[in-house]
């Protein structure tokens, strides 16, 4: 069956729960934006997996980052009603003394649906760099 | 610009008691009406930021209420005087609501002209507050509008409130 104009919803609703939940460091609720097993590949070579892995990344991510947000745009999803692929533009704010964009770039993700809702199996995070 | 200091409205979510989840249609209404929102007030036009709000809506500020159709169509004005080139932008809309009443969370970025870019032409963008909006919305002759949009201003470069 292919991907529904629900699905779609409920992808970018996941989205949107993941930003806010990382940005205001609740890490249960980013969590479980995820599947039980998840692979994330942030900036960096550092790799988290599953929900121990994610909750280390989290926990350095949100005290290194205390006052950050999270923007998507241009999201482009693909699949069917089980799994899905998406690829999204991310800028990253600094909110403490004035809004400043700290970095951009782009996930490359895949989704399946658990029990009946959307959540991330990966996420590839790519910061944008100048040409060589 | 008249300001109430008054209580927040009641933000709780809405009572559960029909039990009739939001459809997709009611979600796009909703962005639908977010983007009006945000092209209303960055356009001045003040009658059609009104529009996205009940009659008796609420846009609640650190500094106070604006309360009522008058009130906030004259804030439009207020906003395109004190911020030349504003727009703002909103994302990560995270919807729940239930029925005819829906709650919303979302981020909010605004940007201006620099001043600093003097004659330079065009103007150079600023990006001069972030925030996050705690909304409750009412569906009321079939048209979803805003009750109530509180915004909780996280950083703010541009001088106060006029």
């Amino acid at each position: 069956m292919p991907l529904t104009p629900n699905d779609r919803l409920a992808i970018l609703d996941l989205a949107a729960r993941y930003n806010q939940a990382i940005d205001s460091a609740e890490i249960d609720t980013w969590i479980a934006c995820w599947t039980p097993d998840a692979h994330f590949e942030p900036p960096g070579k550092a790799v988290f997996d599953g929900p121990s892995g994610l909750r280390e990344f989290a926990e350095g991510h949100t005290s290194q980052f205390p006052n950050t947000r999270h923007w998507n745009a241009n999201h482009v999803i693909d699949g069917d009603d089980t799994s899905a692929t998406m690829s999204c533009y991310l800028n990253f704010f600094g909110v403490k003394g004035g809004p400043k964009l700290l970095a951009a770039g782009t996930y490359q993700d895949t989704l399946r649906k658990v029990d009946g809702e959307w959540r991330f199996a990966t996420r590839k995070v790519r910061i944008d760099r100048a040409p060589d | 610009m008249a300001l109430r200091y008054a209580q927040s409205p009641d933000r709780s979510r809405p009572r559960l008691s029909c039990h009739v989840p939001l459809t997709a249609a009611d979600t796009i209404e909703i962005l639908d009406l977010i983007g009006r929102y945000c092209h209303a007030v960055d356009a001045g036009d003040g009658p059609a930021y009104a529009d996205t709000y009940l009659p008796e809506g609420i846009f609640e500020m650190p500094v106070g209420l604006v309360e009522g159709r008058d009130a906030l169509i004259e804030m439009v004005g207020v906003i395109q005087n004190a911020m030349p080139g504003v727009r703002h932008m909103s994302s990560n809309w995270v919807i729940e609501g239930d029925g005819d009443a829906a709650t919303m969370r979302c981020y909010m970025q605004i940007k201006v002209h620099d001043p600093a870019s003097g004659e330079r032409a065009p103007p150079q963008p600023k990006l001069v507050a972030t925030g996050i909006y705690d909304d409750t919305l009412r569906r009321v002759d079939g048209a979803w509008k805003f009750a109530s949009r509180k915004i909780n201003v996280e950083c703010w470069d541009w001088p106060d409130w006029p």
